[in-house]
């Protein structure tokens, strides 16, 4: 009841956001993509399946025809349902390292932020030196390394990366929290630090954790398809990047301007949508920026 | 804390963060499956010249020894040769990195000059359609897939239009018959303009809306007030008193993304097939060609934390209130 | 019986330069002072805004730990306890904040923040804390608790918000109260409630309160014995009639004749104070006052001034005061 009575305020404003309502719809569209992906999938899976499926009445790639609305590959294979697994692909990937990276973050953030002096030092270091690592070549020379490629080692090197803006923000934000009174009076209570930082910083500082994962999702879309992309995602799923891939690789870059659009386009559209409702979060949540 | 010693002190954060990259690859290149050393012995070399590196890199001795060769061997720039061209890595590194430079220096400035100037203005006049209709478009550029990016410019300018070659970077045909300084340099040009097109459209937005963002925020604080209280012009106070203070947060998020930045780079690179370490370190990644592959990162990241350096040596000359 | 007692109590803090480099000056938040409350008494420490009298508040309550001195709770020394030996303390003593829009979690309802006290010393069942609560609500003041208990603090007026904290700190039944500022952010009108709830309080309960003000007049109503701080230091303490009428120190006298008086017939010197606070990071030997004090003599700049007895309970620290 307390979380959902803090987020009303919040939501009334963001609802109010032309960006944020134009970013919510997007994401709403591609969610319903990638619900559809099995329902087009199952009509025939030797056909519409976006790895293996072929139609056998198809030679190189096609433009858009009734039973393959988007045309095919070089392969025969149907467009349509790569892009539609494409969009399953991505927000699993966006998702899950959001949501891993900001955890990451935020605790080290919270926890760097309060206990300060030589915790803080440490960590704050660690945060540099990881910000500091580029980390698409970082994980092209790992998946040269290990030859085999795994989207749930991408998702991992993602997450294990990409928490460090977060982390630089919400400590400075724990910093301020830190000095409020009610820390003060939970304390003369005798409250513990545990209790301090779980019960009274962390739910405070969660509107700027919501933000900052969005930020996440919309970086670990873009790597993953920048892997993808170069050739050097996982073979065995079908992702935007690597639609792109197929396409830049099999020479029908300019020929097939109905291959070589939708993958990228859903790309982009995907991560700006979760870009657009962090954008219009921060209007909110950052006071400073309101107009005077 | 002086400058100079802050200076002293972010050089030493950056050799320790060197140190603990060359640490992670070494780890990295240890854990690969197959020999050991096969990151560094070709298959088709000769047994003689497999015998020279195992000698010159200590891979017949004991992990923490070979550790010391390596960071030995890395810090002369000695990586081995290379398997695919044959030749010492630091040779071939040398040109790549330079190539890279040129393309991520340009870009970087344009880039940012032009998204400071856009931030500042349209931050000058919220909400009017002017700062509707860059918001939109900086919004979207700066989520623009950037391989993507890059593929619609060869089309439209390269390929429908034939303004632009299709990539690379210079026409060996030009090159091969004694051409005169302006016609390599007229060549360049002509092969630079595209990819630096796709950078600053890459990039501009980030500046933009960091640049909008921190003017909204300067525009709030009561100096404003007193400048445009006493009568200066509009374009003085916007200019002089707001855009400077303004800049900061810019150049800090100058420095955070660099890392970022490189990333982009490789995928443009790749996609207008510059000869650049990016699109090295790709190549070489699929080549199997693992001594250039551990040099193209090393060096990489060397770039990074040197960008990165300066720009927080920059940011601390720019502003004195700053806590080191 | 004396509840608290507090003996040659110091505070220092470092003075940040930078990360990497270690400070050797020391601000004197707190430096040297000594009282003692007797139980159901209420002690007034007043002073300007920065002669250490919120320090001395927290670390009262432990809220800092003092650098050296003891702190006497019902004869146990407090001081330099740890762990669970002082959660242990921390039922018997609490604390008001100044600031009543700060001192409540803005995310946490009334009910959320009257039980946290009971919550962390793992006191009664659900059922009963809820009862604790509601009986704590209604002796502050907020009669239909259940009213109440559901609301977050941004639908509280301040003097609700005040009556809260203060429900808050009273739900453990604690032995002592320091009050820092309770009712300097509270709007004039209903300063009066807050400060008589108090006292009937103390009263009914029995507690011993120090109350930290910058008001005399609230240090009068409010206290038995009055404390007047002055950088760091207790520079007078007597009961609260014979300080407000026989002052001894010239800062309590320059204090006292700068508070208005409701009666405009009567006319009283003004003492004028000269310059400014000096600075509390590393002071200089002698009364702190000196640079300001009308009656300065050379040996004020030397050495300092120890306490003089004026009467049994009136204790005065300056050369120029002979007993």
């Amino acid at each position: 009841m307390k979380i959902i009575r803090g987020k009303s305020k919040t939501w009334d404003l963001f609802i109010k956001s032309t960006l944020g309502k134009v970013g919510l719809g997007l994401l709403i569209t591609f969610a319903i993509m990638a619900v559809l992906s099995p329902i087009w999938i199952a009509r025939n899976p030797q056909i519409y399946d976006p790895l293996t499926g072929k139609d056998p009445n198809v030679f190189g790639s096609i433009p858009p025809t009734m039973a393959h609305p988007l045309g095919t590959d070089q392969l025969g294979r149907d467009l349509l349902s790569q892009l539609l697994k494409g969009s399953q692909i991505a927000f699993l990937v966006g998702i899950s390292v959001g949501v891993f990276s900001t955890s990451i973050g935020t605790l080290i953030g919270l926890i760097s932020g309060y206990y300060r002096g030589k915790i803080e030092i440490v960590l704050m270091r660690l945060t540099d030196i990881v910000m500091t690592l580029p980390l698409l070549p970082l994980l092209i020379v790992i998946s040269g390394i290990f030859g085999r490629k795994d989207i749930r080692m991408i998702v991992l090197v993602l997450s294990l990366a990409g928490w460090t803006l977060a982390a630089r923000v919400i400590r400075s934000q724990t910093l301020t929290l830190k000095e409020r009174p009610y820390i003060e009076s939970a304390r003369v209570s005798g409250a513990s630090n545990m209790r301090i930082i779980f019960k009274h910083i962390a739910p405070n500082i969660l509107p700027l954790t919501f933000l900052y994962m969005t930020i996440g999702v919309t970086y670990a879309i873009l790597t993953e398809a920048g892997l993808g992309f170069l050739g050097l995602s996982d073979p065995t799923i079908s992702s935007w990047g690597m639609m792109l891939q197929w396409c830049f690789m099999s020479g029908y870059t300019f020929k097939a301007l109905y291959w070589m659009i939708p993958p990228g386009l859903c790309i982009s559209a995907l991560a700006l949508s979760f870009y657009l409702v962090g954008y219009a979060m921060e209007e909110i949540v950052n006071p400073r920026l309101r107009e005077r | 804390m002086s400058l100079r010693r802050y200076t002293v002190m972010r050089f030493i954060q950056l050799l320790v963060t060197f140190f603990i990259v060359m640490t992670l690859i070494f780890i990295l290149f240890r854990l690969m499956p197959g020999d050991p050393g096969v990151f560094l012995i070709s298959p088709k070399m000769s047994e003689a010249a497999k015998e020279t590196i195992r000698e010159q890199f200590g891979l017949t001795k004991s992990i923490p020894e070979q550790y010391i060769f390596f960071i030995k061997n890395t810090l002369k720039g000695e990586f081995g040769d290379s398997f695919y061209y044959g030749r010492p890595v630091k040779d071939i590194l040398f040109e790549k990195i330079l190539n890279s430079i040129v393309l991520f220096t340009f870009g970087a400035i344009l880039a940012y000059a032009i998204g400071m100037t856009i931030g500042k203005i349209i931050a000058w006049k919220r909400g009017s359609k002017t700062d509707t209709f860059f918001t939109m478009v900086g919004l979207g550029f700066w989520t623009f897939f950037p391989p993507w990016l890059g593929l619609i410019l060869i089309w439209i300018f390269s390929y429908r239009l034939d303004l632009f070659p299709l990539g690379g970077m210079i026409t060996p045909d030009v090159w091969a018959f004694n051409p005169t300084l302006s016609q390599k340099i007229i060549d360049f040009l002509h092969h630079l303009a595209l990819p630096l097109m796709a950078y600053v459209l890459m990039w501009f937005a980030g500046s933009m809306l960091i640049m909008r963002n921190s003017m909204l925020e300067t525009l709030r604080e009561d100096y404003i007030l007193t400048a445009k209280a006493k009568g200066l012009k509009d374009k003085v106070v916007r200019d002089k008193h707001a855009a400077r203070n303004a800049m900061l947060p810019v150049v800090t998020s100058f420095s955070m993304s660099i890392a970022f930045s490189f990333g982009g780079g490789v995928l443009i690179e790749t996609v207008f097939s510059w000869p650049g370490i990016g699109r090295t370190i790709v190549d070489v990644t699929l080549l199997q060609d693992y001594p250039l592959a551990q040099a193209s990162f090393m060096v990489i990241t060397l770039a990074v934390l040197i960008a990165n350096f300066a720009a927080d040596i920059v940011y601390a000359y720019l502003d004195p209130r700053v806590k080191y | 019986m004396k509840l608290i007692e507090v003996t040659d109590l110091k505070k220092y803090f470092p003075v940040r330069k930078g990360i990497f480099s270690k400070s050797d000056k020391y601000v004197h938040a707190v430096d040297g002072i000594n009282f003692s409350v007797e139980e159901g008494k209420i002690l007034g420490l007043a002073g300007e805004s920065g002669c250490g009298k919120t320090t001395v508040s927290k670390l009262l309550v432990r809220l800092l730990e003092p650098t050296n001195g003891k702190i006497l709770l019902e004869g146990e020394d407090i001081a330099h306890k740890k762990g669970k030996k002082l959660k242990e303390f921390r039922k018997k003593m609490q604390m008001i904040f100044q600031d009543p829009y700060g001192s409540l979690n803005p995310r946490f309802t009334v009910m959320d923040t009257v039980a946290e006290p009971l919550i962390i010393q793992g006191i009664g069942t659900p059922e009963e804390r809820e009862d604790a609560v509601a009986k704590a609500l209604d002796i502050v003041g907020l009669k239909s608790p259940e009213e109440f208990l559901f609301r977050y603090p941004h639908e509280l007026s301040g003097g609700q918000r005040q009556r809260v904290a203060i429900a808050r700190a009273l739900v453990i039944e604690p032995k002592f109260v320091a009050a820092d500022e309770p009712v300097s952010m509270l709007d004039v009108s209903i300063r009066l409630g807050v400060m008589n709830l108090m006292l009937e309080l103390r009263d009914r309960l029995n507690l011993t309160i120090v109350f930290v003000t910058h008001d005399l007049a609230c240090a009068r109503y409010m206290s038995d014995e009055i404390a007047i701080m002055y950088l760091g230091e207790i520079v007078e303490i007597a009961p609260t009639e014979e300080l407000i009428n026989n002052p001894k120190h010239p800062y309590t006298k320059a204090l006292l004749s700068s508070v208005p008086i409701p009666d405009p017939s009567e006319k009283r010197k003004r003492i004028e104070v000269k310059g400014r606070v000096s600075t509390p990071i590393d002071p200089p030997h002698g009364c702190r006052f000196a640079p300001r004090c009308p009656h300065v003599t050379a040996k004020c700049k030397k050495k300092d001034p120890h306490n003089v007895r004026v009467s049994d309970k009136h204790l005065v620290a300056c050369h120029s005061f002979k007993s």
